[in-house]
C-alpha cells in the first residue's frame, strides 16, 4: 500500500485519540476562509466532515519506466483545462534516458525505438526492437476532482474513444493558492484509486531572457510562493527541429530562483544548437500511485513559456537574420 | 355435472311460483302486433323485450340510434356522416378537426394533430418526414429529382439540373449554379494570379504549432504548445483537446473526427468532435498528415510516405525516398501525382500514381530549394506552395519545378506549415494559414490569391 494513503489513516486514528472535535479542514470545497488552521498538521487529511486545507503528503513524480498515466490541471496563462489518461502499459518511447543528473538537475533525451519492419496498427515498437502491442487505454471508472474552483467529474467516453479524460469548461483559474485537492478515481477495469494536489498562485516570471553560456550556470528566477507541496519545473530545450532530442529537466524548489549547473548546460549544449531555444517553467504539486498497471501521477500546475537564448547562437533563418559579418548556417539555424 | 344440473334448477324454481298455465303466447295469443322478437315467454304475458329495431344486435336501451345498424356500443367509427358511431357520448375523432386546419381524417387529413397537413396544403421543408398535401408521397420538394444530392429544401433552386445546387461551383456557364443569385462566380485566371501576398495578417485567439486543420464547423484548430485550441473567424477560441503537447501536423477525415501526429507519443491520434482522443496508428516519425483525393490519410516520416486507413488505422508504404527525409506530402489537382517535401538537401520529389493512388515508379527530383520543407500544397492554377523552415520563405513552384520566393520571412515570422481555408465561417478559401511557432503560437492568414486545387470552378490561362 502507498504512503498517502496510509498517512490519512494513521492521523485519522491519532486525530480522533486526542481531540475528537478538532479541526481538520475538509480537502472538498471547504470553508478555510479566515481559519484557524495556522501551522496545521494536516498533513494527512482524513476527510472526516471538518476543516482541512492541507492535502497529505504528495509522493512525487512516478518514475518514467512504471509511468502508466497522469492526470493533470493545467493552468496556462488564457484557460485552465483538465485532462488525464491511464494505459495498460508504459509507452516506450516516453521513457527518457537520464544522461546527467546533478543535484536537482538532469539531462534526458529521448530515444526513437527502432523496428523493421515497423510495427502493424494497435503495436508500437520497444527499445528491444520488438514491435509490441500499443498500450491500450484503460476505464478506471468516474474520476472526481474536488478542491478546484469547480468540481470536475469525468466520465470516460463511449465506444471508440477509450477513457480519455478532460474536461475544457473549467473556469480560470481553475484552482486557488493552497486549495487542497482531491482526485477520486471510482474504478473500473483497474481497481479505484485517490490521488492529491495542491493549489499555487500562477507562476510568473520575469520578461528578462534566460541565456545561456557556456561554462556557466544559468540563472532563472521567478516570483516565489509558500506553497506547502509546490515545486517548480523548468524544461529547457536547445535544440528545436528534434535532430538531438534532449532536454534538461530542473525540479527545484520554489525558492524564487534556480542556478542550473554550468556541467548540465554544457551537456545540452554538447548535443547541439539549432533554431529557437524554447523555455518552459511549471510551478506544481505532484502525487503519484502505484496502481496494479503501474504507476499514475496527478499533476496541479501552472505554466508559462521563457525566452531562452544561447550566447554565441544567434537563431536565424535567412542571412537578414544575423549580424553584419556572420552568415547563417541553415542546417543548424545558427548565425556562424 | 354441476353445470347441467343448475340450469334444470333454475328452471324449476321459475315456473313454481309463478302458476304458468302453459300459455305461452305465439300461438294466438294476444300479443297484436306482437312484439316479441325478444320474447322473455313469459306466461301470458304482453312481452315487454326490448327491440333491436335496426337489428345491429344492440337493443334500443343500449343502441344511441336503433336506426341506423353502423351506430351500436363498441362500432367501428367511420366516415359517414355520423358524429357518434360508436355511443360514447364523444365525437368520433375521424369525424372531427382535431388540428383546426379545416379537414378531418374522413375528408383525407393525414395527420389530424398538424395543422400544416391535409389534402392540397402547401408543401414545406421538414426533412422530408412530413407528406404534407396527404397524397401518399414524399413532398417534391423534399425528393432529389437530378440526383445531385439536394433537394429545393436544401437549397437546389433547379432540382431538374444536377450541376446547381447550393454548394455547388458556380462554374463560368451563364447560370446560376450556386443559387446564391449571381452567375459564373468561381472563375480564376491563372494570368493574373499573384506572385506575392495580397496581405498578411495576424489571426487574434487561433494557435498553431506545426499543423493546422479546419473542422466543417467553421473552426480553425492548432497547438498552443500545450492543447488544441479551436477558433472562429471571429477570434472566438476555447480549448478543444487539452495536454496533447505540440501536435505535428493535422488533418480532418472524412467521419468528421481530427487526426493529428502526437510528437511525444510518436502516434497519430484521432479526436472526436467532443475533444475525446484514441490511437489511430503508428506515426513511424511522421511530421506531414494530409488527406488525400481518397480520403486516406497520407503521412510523411522517415524516408517514406504512408496511406493510412482512418477507419482502420492500417497503414501502407507508398513510397520511399532515396535522399534526405520525407517531411511534407501533396497532392496535384487531379490526383495523379504525389509531391515529398523533405528535410536535408532540398530536393522536392514528383512520384507518378495510378488510379489506386499508388506509386508509379520511384520518386524523382521536382525541385530544389531551402532545406526543410514543412508544407506543401498545390493551388488551382497547378502551382506548387512550399514553406521551408531553412530559409524562413513560402516558395511558389512552377509545373515545371521552377521554385520562386513568394515571400520572405524574418525572424519569428515564419510560418511552420500551410493549409488553405475552408470557406466556412468566413475563412477565406484564396488564403493559406500558416502556424508561427515561434511566435507565441499564433496563426498569420497569408492571402495568395488563389484557391487551392479542390477548386471545382473554371480555370482559365493555367501554366
Amino acid at each position: 500500500m502507498r504512503w498517502p494513503l496510509l498517512l490519512p489513516t494513521g492521523f485519522l486514528v491519532l486525530a480522533l485519540a486526542c481531540d475528537p472535535g478538532a479541526d481538520d479542514d475538509d480537502a472538498t470545497g471547504d470553508d478555510d476562509a479566515g481559519d484557524d488552521d495556522t501551522g496545521d498538521d494536516d498533513t494527512g487529511d482524513d476527510d472526516s466532515g471538518d476543516d482541512d486545507t492541507t492535502p497529505p503528503a504528495l509522493r512525487g513524480a512516478c518514475d518514467l519506466a512504471d509511468k502508466v498515466g497522469a492526470f493533470v490541471v493545467r493552468h496556462e496563462p488564457e484557460y485552465t483545462a483538465v485532462s488525464g489518461e491511464v494505459q495498460d502499459g508504459v509507452v516506450p518511447i516516453a521513457v527518457l534516458e537520464n544522461v546527467l543528473e546533478i543535484d536537482d538537475c538532469r539531462l534526458m533525451r529521448r530515444n526513437v525505438p527502432f523496428c523493421e519492419p515497423a510495427c502493424d496498427p494497435g503495436e508500437t515498437c520497444d527499445f528491444d526492437g520488438q514491435c509490441i502491442p500499443y498500450p491500450s487505454n484503460l476505464d478506471v471508472g468516474t474520476v472526481t476532482i474536488t478542491g478546484l474552483n469547480k468540481e470536475v467529474v469525468m466520465e470516460p467516453p463511449g465506444e471508440g474513444y477509450p477513457a480519455s479524460y478532460f474536461d475544457t469548461q473549467m473556469p480560470h483559474p481553475g484552482f486557488d493558492p493552497g486549495a487542497a485537492v482531491q482526485l477520486d478515481a471510482s474504478g473500473n477495469e483497474i481497481p479505484g484509486f485517490t490521488l492529491y494536489g495542491e493549489g499555487s498562485a500562477p507562476i510568473s516570471i520575469p520578461d528578462d531572457p534566460w541565456i545561456v553560456r557556456e561554462d556557466e550556470p544559468l540563472e532563472v528566477t521567478w516570483t516565489a510562493e509558500s506553497g506547502d507541496q509546490v515545486r517548480i519545473l523548468l524544461r529547457f530545450n536547445i535544440d528545436q527541429h528534434g535532430a538531438t532530442p534532449v532536454e534538461v529537466w530542473c525540479d527545484v524548489e520554489d525558492s524564487g530562483s534556480a542556478s542550473i549547473p554550468a556541467e548540465v548546460m554544457n551537456g545540452l549544449i554538447a548535443y547541439g544548437v539549432s533554431g529557437y531555444p524554447s523555455g518552459d517553467a511549471y510551478r506544481r504539486s505532484l502525487d503519484s500511485v502505484d496502481t496494479e498497471v503501474g504507476c499514475v501521477e496527478f499533476e496541479v500546475s501552472s505554466h508559462v513559456h521563457g525566452d531562452l537564448q544561447v550566447e554565441g547562437h544567434i537563431p536565424c533563418d535567412s542571412p537578414d537574420d544575423c549580424p553584419e559579418g556572420m552568415e547563417c548556417d541553415i542546417p543548424t539555424g545558427t548565425c556562424i | 355435472m354441476f353445470r347441467l344440473l343448475a340450469p334444470v334448477l333454475v328452471l324449476a324454481l321459475a315456473v313454481a311460483p309463478c302458476g304458468c298455465d302453459g300459455d305461452d303466447d305465439d300461438v294466438a295469443d294476444d300479443d297484436t302486433g306482437d312484439d316479441d322478437t325478444g320474447d322473455d315467454d313469459s306466461a301470458g304475458d304482453d312481452d315487454t323485450t326490448p327491440a333491436d329495431a335496426d337489428g345491429d344486435g344492440h337493443d334500443e336501451t343500449v343502441d344511441c340510434d336503433d336506426t341506423d345498424p353502423a351506430v351500436y356500443p363498441g362500432a367501428e367509427a367511420a366516415c359517414d356522416g355520423v358524429a357518434d358511431n360508436d355511443c360514447d357520448g364523444e365525437p368520433d375523432t375521424n369525424e372531427a378537426d382535431a388540428d383546426g386546419d379545416g379537414h378531418s381524417e374522413c375528408d383525407g387529413d393525414c395527420a389530424d394533430y398538424n395543422a400544416a397537413v391535409y389534402p392540397g396544403a402547401e408543401q414545406t421543408c421538414d426533412d422530408g418526414i412530413i407528406d404534407n398535401d396527404c397524397d401518399g408521397y414524399i413532398d417534391a420538394n423534399e425528393t432529389d429529382a437530378d440526383g445531385d444530392g439536394y433537394t429545393e429544401c436544401d437549397g437546389d433552386c433547379d432540382d431538374d439540373d444536377d450541376a446547381i445546387f447550393e454548394l455547388a461551383w458556380d462554374v463560368e456557364d451563364g447560370i446560376d449554379n450556386d443559387c446564391d443569385g449571381t452567375v459564373d462566380e468561381d472563375v480564376i485566371d491563372c494570368a493574373t494570379a499573384p506572385t506575392s501576398p495580397l496581405s498578411e495578417t495576424v489571426l487574434p485567439g487561433a494557435r498553431g504549432y506545426h499543423g493546422l486543420a479546419f473542422d466543417e464547423f467553421g473552426h480553425i484548430v492548432g497547438s498552443d504548445g500545450n492543447s488544441l485550441i479551436r477558433c472562429d473567424y471571429q477570434g472566438t477560441w476555447s480549448v478543444y483537446v487539452p495536454g496533447v503537447g505540440s501536435c505535428e501536423q493535422m488533418a480532418y477525415m472524412p467521419d468528421g473526427d481530427l487526426a493529428f501526429v502526437n510528437i511525444n507519443m510518436n502516434i497519430v491520434m484521432r479526436a472526436n468532435p467532443a475533444g475525446a482522443t484514441s490511437y489511430l496508428a503508428p506515426a513511424n516519425a511522421a511530421y506531414g498528415l494530409i488527406v488525400g483525393p481518397d480520403e486516406m490519410l497520407y503521412s510523411a516520416g522517415g524516408v517514406s510516405v504512408r496511406r493510412i486507413d482512418p477507419a482502420t488505422g492500417d497503414s501502407a508504404i507508398v513510397t520511399s525516398i532515396n535522399g534526405g527525409e520525407a517531411h511534407t506530402v501533396g497532392f496535384d489537382r487531379d490526383g495523379d501525382r504525389m509531391f515529398i517535401g523533405t528535410v536535408g538537401g532540398g530536393n522536392l520529389y514528383v512520384v507518378d500514381l495510378d488510379e489506386n493512388l499508388d506509386a508509379v515508379g520511384p520518386p524523382q527530383v521536382f525541385a530544389n530549394f531551402g532545406g526543410w520543407h514543412d508544407g506543401v500544397g498545390m493551388d488551382a492554377c497547378g502551382y506548387l506552395f512550399v514553406v521551408d523552415y531553412s530559409t524562413s520563405a513560402m516558395y511558389r513552384i512552377s509545373p515545371e519545378g521552377i521554385p520562386q520566393v513568394f515571400v520572405q520571412w524574418g525572424y519569428n515570422g515564419y510560418g511552420h506549415g500551410l493549409v488553405w481555408g475552408s470557406g466556412v465561417g468566413g475563412w477565406r478559401t484564396d488564403a493559406l494559414y500558416v502556424p508561427l511557432p515561434y511566435n507565441a503560437n499564433q496563426v498569420k492568414e497569408v492571402v495568395i490569391g488563389t484557391p487551392s486545387a479542390a477548386f471545382g470552378g473554371t480555370v482559365h490561362n493555367a501554366p
